[in-house]
């Protein structure tokens, strides 16, 4: 009988022993888990805005704004760097201006200047 | 090997002091039967009606295999283990004088000789036969009626029984944490296929990106704001206006 006994007690001390280090390494996957998506999720927010092919998709609304504007920038490209000069009129400088900078633009450089024929002289540079 | 040993009167002779008591015959009921059984626990309920004859206050069963039957005892508990602890401790293993009937006929104290007649043990008094001592023999192959171990405490396919169930118990716990984990670990590193690093730089990279435009954008809106004339603004000087 005292064979059974040693056996069932190394059982159950290997058990036990097996049972928690899954236990720990449950627990240790999990917070790894969480912490990844927590990661993650923030990636994907500031990747959304920030990224290549958001900037490239920003450049493009920009322009057609523009264009439904009536607007022609002049534009100019230097390095990784574009500019875009245009005039607005002062009465809708404030819609246009306010969507630019709502927008994701990676805006390096902003210049404006009042003309005096009430037009905004605008200089935008951003990042391709 | 040292060994006590009750007589019917009650009183105990000591011939070293050791560890084991025989009980005499005149202790308990002693019958031996064929149940048609291979189990002890089984056996032990029928040898209660076996043994029906026996005293009233004979209410412990001992049962035990001896060739095609069982060795049935019936006794007083109570009352042995008072004359027992009497002399020695509660722990010393008891014996009843039958279980030693294979190796009879032998001496038990000076004045006593034990035989058997008819398969069943007695005593006697005989001082001028020369037979063997109890000290000679192997109590080990005994089951010990009093002390759980034996054959009398969970048999052996039980207790291989109950360790074959805790195993597979043991091991379809393990399986299922196992399989846990392994659904954890693939849930974990599922849905992009950069590595952590990676990720960890491009957050780096975007968050400084985006805190730079934040800043810079809320200074054009707080400078168009106001009345200006020129204003120049760039991501690393801020803005200047006039």
């Amino acid at each position: 009988m005292r064979i059974y006994a040693i056996l069932f007690g190394v059982l159950l001390l290997l058990w036990g022993s097996a049972a928690l280090y899954m236990e720990k390494r449950v627990e240790r996957v999990q917070q790894e888990y969480l912490e990844r998506a927590e990661l993650t999720g923030r990636y994907e927010a500031l990747r959304r805005l920030w990224s290549q092919e958001a900037k490239r998709e920003a450049r493009r609304q920009m322009e057609k704004m523009l264009a439904i504007y009536g607007i022609t920038p002049n534009a100019t490209k230097r390095g990784s760097l574009k500019s875009y000069t245009f005039s607005v009129d002062a009465k809708r400088a404030d819609t246009i201006l306010g969507k630019l900078l709502g927008s994701n633009l990676t805006i390096t450089s902003f210049t404006a200047r009042r003309s005096g024929e009430g037009r905004l002289e605008v200089r935008l540079e951003i990042e391709l | 090997m040292a060994l006590y040993y009750i007589r019917e009167n009650g009183t105990i002779v000591r011939e070293k002091s050791g560890d084991i008591v025989v009980i005499a015959p005149s202790l308990y009921w002693y019958g031996h039967a064929k149940f048609p059984t291979s189990s002890i626990a089984k056996a032990k309920r029928l040898a209660d009606s076996f043994l029906a004859t026996r005293p009233a206050s004979y209410t412990a069963i001992h049962v035990e295999k001896s060739g095609d039957g069982f060795d049935c005892y019936a006794y007083d508990e109570a009352h042995l283990r008072t004359l027992v602890a009497q002399h020695t401790s509660a722990k010393t293993p008891f014996y009843f004088l039958q279980q030693f009937s294979e190796q009879m006929p032998l001496r038990i104290d000076e004045e006593l000789i034990a035989d058997t007649i008819n398969g069943i043990c007695i005593e006697m008094e005989n001082g001028e036969r020369t037979l063997p001592s109890l000290d000679s023999l192997d109590f080990r192959s005994l089951a010990k009626p009093f002390n759980g171990a034996g054959e009398s405490g969970i048999s052996k396919k039980v207790a291989a029984g109950l360790a074959v169930l805790l195993f597979v118990t043991a091991a379809g716990d393990l399986a299922l944490r196992y399989q846990t984990l392994q659904a954890l670990q693939s849930r974990s590193t599922e849905g992009t296929q950069r590595s952590m690093y990676e990720i960890r730089a491009l957050v780096k990279k975007y968050a400084k990106i985006d805190s730079e435009q934040r800043r810079l954008r809320a200074a054009i809106q707080k400078a168009l704001s106001s009345r200006i004339k020129t204003l120049e603004c760039s991501v690393k000087k801020g803005c200047t206006h006039e």
